[in-house]
C-alpha cells in the first residue's frame, strides 16, 4: 500500500523550493561565485575588444584589479531594495496582494541561480510583476503595464527578459502565500474568540507582518500556514489578544503544540528582525555594479554587441544568404554609460 | 537574445491549431519516445499569452493518470512549447472511429469507464480548486492503452478566494451549464459537472445533447428537453443577469427514458443529477465516483482485489493482471 | 539508405514489357522484371533460361551476369535505379558518422567527398581515379568501416526488434481486451444472478436487498484500487515509449500509475479543524450581490473550507533541517 500522500508535498513549492537554511546559503554563495567569475573573465574580454576598436581608448577607471565584485551581502540587500519597489508599482496598479506576492516571490527565486551582475534587478522586477499579472489573473496590456513614465522602461525591455526569468522558474508558476491561510486562521479563532472586533483587529495587523514576510527568506523554509499562524502570534502581542488560548484549544496534546511554537517563535524572530534597506545603501551599491556587470549580459557592451553580430552572421551562413556581413557596429558607448540612473 | 537551443523534439505531423498554439506529434531526439508538442505562438504584445503561462502554471501541478501529462517545457529561439504525452486520439475521434459506423455511439462498457476516468481526473482537479471549465470531447484524449484524460487547461483557472469574478465567456456552448449561459459570473466546479453530463449523453448517442447554434438556442434546446426551470426547482434562477425580467417559454420536462432509451436506469439516474439546473445541487465529481452505476467497476477491482490477495497466500502468481483501466483496441 | 529502400514496394508499371521475350504485363500479370548491374532488365522467366548453367553474357551488351546479380527495380526510372547502387556500394565504405569527427565541419568536408565520388561515378567522370581514391579511402579505414558497419546492423535489428515488439505488443493488448470483456460479463451475469436469487429465496422485501448492496459497494469502493493499473510487465502498446524516466527534468512528473482513487484517496484531506456552518465572514459579505452569487452554485461554505484548509496544510511539519539537504518524500 502506498504512503498516503499530502496534497502540499505535490506543490511544486515544496517539492523545489523549499530548503534549509544551510541548503540556501550554499546556492546563494555558489551564484555569486561564478557570477564573479563570469563577470570577470568577460570584463576582460570586453576590455580587448575596446583596445582592438581603437575608437575609444579605455576609461582609466577600468583598471582590472580595482574592479569591486558584489558581494552576497550586495546581491542580497539589492535584490531586497527591488521587491520592496514591486510593492510600489502594485499599489500604483492597483494590484491585489496575490500578485504582488507572487511578483516577490518569483524574484527571489530568480537571483537565487541567477545574479545581479548578469541581470540587472531593476528590468527583472519588472519582468516578475508582469508574469504574476499573467499567472495570477490579473493580465494587463504591456503597453499600459510600461507607460508610467516613472518606471523608465520600455515593453521590449521586460518581454526580453520573460524568457529567462520563466526558466530559471523551471515554468512553476504557481505559489501559495499566507493570505490565504491567514483567513483560516480569522475563521478558526471564532470558535475561541466572541470579540469580533478585537478578532479583526488582530486580523488587519497580522496582515502587515504577512507583507512583511515576503521580504524574507520564510517562502524558502516554511508553509504559508506557518507564517501566517506566526503573523497571528505577533499580532497578538501588538494588538493584546490571547494568543496561547487559541493555541491550546486547538492543539490540546503538549508535544504537537510545544513543536508548533518553536516554530513559530523561529519564524516570529525572523519577522521582527526585518529590516528594509535604506536608499543610501543601495547607491552604494549600485554604483558598484556598474563596474562589475557581466559585459556579455549588457546589452550596450561591445562585448555584447559583438556576440550578437557573431550570432546572427551564423545564422545568415546558415541560411547561406548572399548577402555581405554588415559592417561590424561603429558604436562604441562606454561600459558605464546609461547605467547611472538605476536607483530614482 | 538568450542563447539559440536547438530543440530536442523533432517536429513529425501537425495535429492540429488552437488559438494560441499549434500542436504537432513529435519525437524526443533523446529517447526516442513519441510526444505531443504545443508550440505557443509568441504575440508580441503581450509576450507569452498569459493563457499558457496560466495552463503551464496548473500542469505543473497537476499530476494524475486521468490528466494529460506536461512532461517538459522547452524555450526555442522564439518560442515556447509545451511538451506533453502523446495521446492516441482524443474523445471525438475514438467516437468516429471506433463507435457504432454511422452514429458514433460507444459500447455501454467503454462508457462507463470512460465516465470514471473522467471524473476521477476532473475529482483530482477540483480537490485542487482547479476548474477545467471547457470540458468538451476534442478535449479528452484517449491512450494507446485506453485511458481517458483531461486535457487543454487553457481555459482552467485555479479557484481561491471567494470574491472571484469569471469571466463567463468560457465553455464551448454546447457542454456549458445553464447558470452560466445566464450569466453567472461566481460559478464553481458545478460547471465542469453539467459538461460531464452533456459528455456522458452524447457517448450513448454519438450526437452532442444540447447542439445550440447561440446562446438563447441553446438555452431554449435544454429547456425543451429538462423542462423550464420553475421556482420550484431553481429557486434563485431570476437572480442571474441574463434571466432577470425575462420570459422563457413553458416547457415541460421530457422523460430522459424516452428521449435516451438506450441508457440504463442507473445511467439516467446519474446523468439527472449531473443535469440539475441549481449548481449547488449538482452532484460533485467526488460524490458522482460512489454512484451506484460505477458498481461493476468498484466490484469488480475488489474481486480483483481478493483474488490477488488470496494468489499473494497461496504464493502463486496469477498468469494475466488485467490493467483493469484498459478498455480499447486498435 | 538500406533500410529505406527495403520498405520500399517493387516498381511495376502495366506498361511493363521483357525486352528480351516480349512478354508483357498484359498478357502475364504475374511477371517480375528484374534489373542486373548493367541496367537491361528482364523477366524472371528470360534470367532463368539464359543463365540457369552459370554466368553468360546480357543479351543487349554482352557483359557477364550472374544469376544472382539481379534485383527488384524499385524506381521507374533506372537512372535513379542505378544511382541508388552506386549510393549503396559507397555508403557500404564511406559509412562514418559524425562522432567520428572533431568538429561538424570535417565531418561536412567528409560529406562533401563522399557526394564528390558518387557524383563522378554517377556521370562517368573520372571514373579509374574515383575507383581508386575509393580502394584506398576502403584500404585505409578498414577497421572503422567494419566497426561502423556491425554498429548499424545492431541499430537495424534494434529497429526490427522495436517494431515486432509492437506487433506483439498490439495483439497481447487486443487478446487482454478480448479476455477482459468476457470476464466482465461472466461478473455481470453472477452478480445479477446473485440478487435474483437472494430476491428468490429471501422473505427480505426487495428494497432492502437494494439497499444492502449498496452497502457492499459502498464498503468495497474504499478497498484502494491497487490492481487496477498494474500494467503488465511487457507493458502495453508504445509503453517502451512512455517510461523514460529520464524525459522531464522535474522527474516527479514521471512517477505514473500510482494511481489516484478518490475514494481511498492517495492524498490525506487536511485536518485539524471543524467546518462550522456558520462564520462571520466580512469577505463573504463584501459581495455585491449574494443572491446572485448563490444562484450561481457560489457557496461560501466552499471558500470557507478552502481558507481552513490553507491555513492546517503542513501546519506541523518543521523545517528542512541542514543535515537532510533534500525534501522529505
Amino acid at each position: 500500500m502506498v504512503a498516503l500522500q499530502q496534497n502540499y508535498e505535490q506543490s511544486s513549492q515544496c517539492r523545489h523550493w523549499r530548503f534549509s537554511r544551510a541548503k540556501l546559503h550554499e546556492i546563494r554563495r555558489a551564484t555569486n561565485q561564478s557570477g564573479i567569475e563570469r563577470a570577470r573573465a568577460n570584463i576582460a574580454a570586453e576590455k580587448d575588444e575596446l583596445h582592438q576598436q581603437q575608437t575609444q581608448p579605455a576609461p582609466d577607471s577600468q583598471d582590472d584589479t580595482a574592479v569591486n565584485y558584489l558581494t552576497l551581502e550586495d546581491e542580497l540587500a539589492l535584490c531586497h531594495f527591488y521587491e520592496t519597489r514591486i510593492e510600489t508599482v502594485s499599489k500604483y496598479f492597483k494590484f491585489p496582494n496575490q500578485v504582488k506576492a507572487t511578483a516577490v516571490v518569483f524574484m527571489k527565486r530568480f537571483f537565487l541561480y541567477n545574479t545581479v551582475m548578469d541581470y540587472p534587478p531593476k528590468f527583472i522586477m519588472l519582468t516578475c510583476l508582469y508574469l504574476a499579472t499573467k499567472t495570477e489573473n490579473h493580465f494587463i496590456q504591456i503597453e499600459e503595464f510600461a507607460k508610467p513614465s516613472t518606471l523608465k522602461t520600455t515593453p521590449k525591455d521586460i518581454l526580453d527578459y520573460e524568457f529567462i526569468v520563466s526558466q530559471s522558474l523551471k515554468f512553476e508558476f504557481t505559489i501559495h502565500h499566507p493570505y490565504s491561510p491567514l483567513y483560516g486562521f480569522f475563521l478558526d479563532a471564532q470558535a475561541v474568540v466572541d470579540n469580533m472586533a478585537l478578532l479583526t483587529q488582530v486580523y488587519n495587523k497580522a496582515m502587515e507582518w504577512c507583507h512583511k514576510s515576503l521580504f524574507t527568506d520564510l517562502v524558502f523554509l516554511y508553509f504559508p500556514s506557518q507564517v501566517a499562524l506566526a503573523a497571528m502570534l505577533l499580532a497578538a502581542q501588538d494588538v493584546g489578544w490571547d494568543f496561547d488560548t487559541y493555541l491550546t484549544y486547538k492543539f490540546t496534546e503538549p508535544v504537537p503544540r510545544q513543536e508548533l511554537v518553536t516554530i513559530l517563535t523561529d519564524i516570529a524572530a525572523i519577522l521582527k528582525a526585518y529590516q528594509p534597506i535604506t536608499v543610501t545603501t543601495v547607491r552604494d551599491i549600485d554604483r558598484k555594479l556598474i563596474y562589475c556587470r557581466n559585459p556579455e549580459k549588457d546589452p550596450s557592451s561591445l562585448l555584447y554587441q559583438k556576440k550578437l553580430q557573431q550570432a546572427e552572421d551564423a545564422e545568415d551562413q546558415r541560411r547561406l544568404a548572399k548577402v555581405p556581413a554588415k559592417p561590424p557596429s561603429t558604436e562604441s558607448e562606454s561600459v558605464a554609460e546609461g547605467e547611472g540612473g538605476l536607483v530614482d | 537574445m538568450s542563447g539559440i537551443s536547438n530543440s530536442r523534439y523533432k517536429r513529425l505531423d501537425r495535429l492540429g491549431e488552437g488559438t494560441y498554439a499549434t500542436v504537432y506529434r513529435g519525437e524526443d531526439t533523446q529517447t526516442g519516445a513519441v510526444v505531443a508538442l504545443k508550440d505557443i505562438h509568441y504575440d508580441p504584445e503581450e509576450g507569452t499569452p498569459s493563457t499558457a503561462v496560466r495552463e503551464i502554471a496548473l500542469m505543473k501541478e497537476l499530476r494524475h493518470d486521468n490528466i494529460v501529462r506536461l512532461l517538459h517545457v522547452e524555450q526555442t529561439e522564439n518560442n515556447l512549447v509545451m511538451v506533453f504525452e502523446y495521446m492516441d486520439k482524443d474523445l471525438k475521434k475514438y467516437m468516429d472511429a471506433l463507435g457504432t459506423p454511422g452514429t458514433g455511439a460507444l459500447d455501454a462498457t467503454i462508457i462507463r469507464r470512460f465516465m470514471y476516468h473522467m471524473l476521477q481526473g476532473l475529482a483530482f482537479c477540483h480537490d485542487r480548486r482547479v476548474l477545467h471549465r471547457d470540458l468538451k470531447p476534442q478535449n479528452l484524449l484517449i491512450s494507446a492503452s485506453g485511458v481517458l484524460k483531461l486535457a487543454d487547461f487553457g481555459l482552467a483557472r485555479s479557484t481561491g478566494i471567494p470574491v472571484t469574478t469569471f469571466s463567463n465567456e468560457v465553455v464551448t456552448l454546447w457542454y456549458r451549464a445553464p447558470d452560466v449561459l445566464l450569466g453567472s459570473k461566481n460559478y464553481d466546479s458545478a460547471i465542469d459537472m453539467w459538461s460531464v453530463g452533456c459528455i456522458f449523453a452524447e457517448m450513448f448517442t454519438g450526437r452532442p445533447l444540447f447542439p445550440g447554434n447561440n446562446a438563447d438556442d441553446q438555452i431554449n434546446r435544454i429547456f425543451r428537453v429538462l423542462g423550464t426551470p420553475t421556482p420550484h426547482t431553481w429557486p434563485l434562477m431570476a437572480e442571474l443577469p441574463n434571466a432577470v425580467n425575462k420570459k422563457f417559454a413553458a416547457h415541460s420536462p421530457v422523460s430522459l427514458p424516452s428521449v435516451l432509451p438506450m441508457m440504463e436506469p442507473l445511467a439516467i439516474d446519474l446523468l439527472t443529477q449531473l443535469l440539475r439546473y441549481e449548481p449547488s445541487r449538482r452532484i460533485t465529481a467526488k460524490d458522482a465516483l460512489l454512484h451506484p452505476y460505477f458498481n461493476e467497476i468498484h466490484n469488480h477491482h475488489h474481486q480483483q482485489q481478493q483474488q490477488q490477495q488470496q494468489a499473494l497466500q497461496n504464493m502463486y502468481f496469477p498468469t494475466t493482471v488485467i490493467p483493469s483501466n484498459f478498455n480499447g483496441y486498435f | 539508405m538500406a533500410t529505406v529502400d527495403r520498405f520500399l514496394p517493387a516498381y511495376s508499371s502495366s506498361e511493363d514489357a521483357c525486352p528480351i521475350c516480349k512478354s508483357s504485363r498484359y498478357l502475364n500479370p504475374n511477371m517480375k522484371l528484374l534489373v542486373p548491374p548493367c541496367f537491361h532488365k528482364m523477366c524472371e522467366a528470360c534470367i532463368d533460361r539464359i543463365f540457369s548453367l552459370g554466368p553468360a553474357p546480357c543479351p543487349v551488351c554482352q557483359q557477364i551476369l550472374r544469376k544472382t546479380n539481379f534485383w527488384t527495380q524499385k524506381f521507374e526510372d533506372l537512372q535513379v535505379e542505378r544511382e541508388l547502387q552506386i549510393r549503396k556500394r559507397i555508403a557500404k565504405f564511406f559509412n562514418k558518422r559524425t562522432e567520428d569527427f572533431k568538429s561538424l565541419r570535417l565531418y561536412n568536408d567528409y560529406l562533401e567527398e563522399v557526394e564528390e565520388l558518387t557524383f563522378n561515378l554517377i556521370n562517368g567522370v573520372d571514373v579509374q581515379e574515383t575507383e581508386e581514391r575509393i580502394q584506398r579511402f576502403a584500404q585505409e579505414n578498414r577497421d572503422l568501416i567494419a566497426s561502423n558497419a556491425a554498429r548499424q546492423q545492431r541499430e537495424e535489428r534494434m529497429l526490427n526488434h522495436r517494431l515486432k515488439q509492437e506487433r506483439s505488443d498490439k495483439e497481447h493488448q487486443r487478446q487482454l481486451y478480448l479476455q477482459q470483456l468476457e470476464e466482465e460479463e461472466v461478473v455481470k451475469r453472477t452478480q445479477k444472478n446473485a440478487i435474483i436469487n437472494q430476491l428468490a429465496s429471501s422473505n427480505q422485501s426487495a428494497s432492502e436487498i437494494v439497499a444492502r448492496n449498496a452497502i457492499t459497494l459502498k464498503k468495497s469502493s474504499m478497498a484502494p484500487s491497487a490492481a487496477r493499473a498494474t500494467p503488465s510487465s511487457s507493458g502495453p502498446t508504445g509503453d517502451w515509449m512512455y517510461n523514460g524516466a529520464h524525459l522531464d527534468d522535474d522527474e516527479d512528473m514521471d512517477i505514473d500509475s500510482e494511481e489516484f482513487d478518490p475514494l481511498s484517496s492517495l492524498y490525506c484531506d487536511v485536518g485539524g479543524f471543524e467546518l462550522k456552518p456558520e462564520y462571520y465572514d466580512p469577505m463573504a459579505s463584501a459581495i455585491q450581490n449574494p443572491q446572485m452569487a448563490t444562484a450561481g452554485g457560489y457557496l461560501t461554505r466552499f471558500s470557507h473550507q478552502r481558507s481552513l484548509e490553507a491555513a492546517f496544510t503542513g501546519l506541523l511539519i518543521p523545517p528542512l533541517s541542514d543535515s537532510i539537504p533534500s525534501p522529505p518524500s
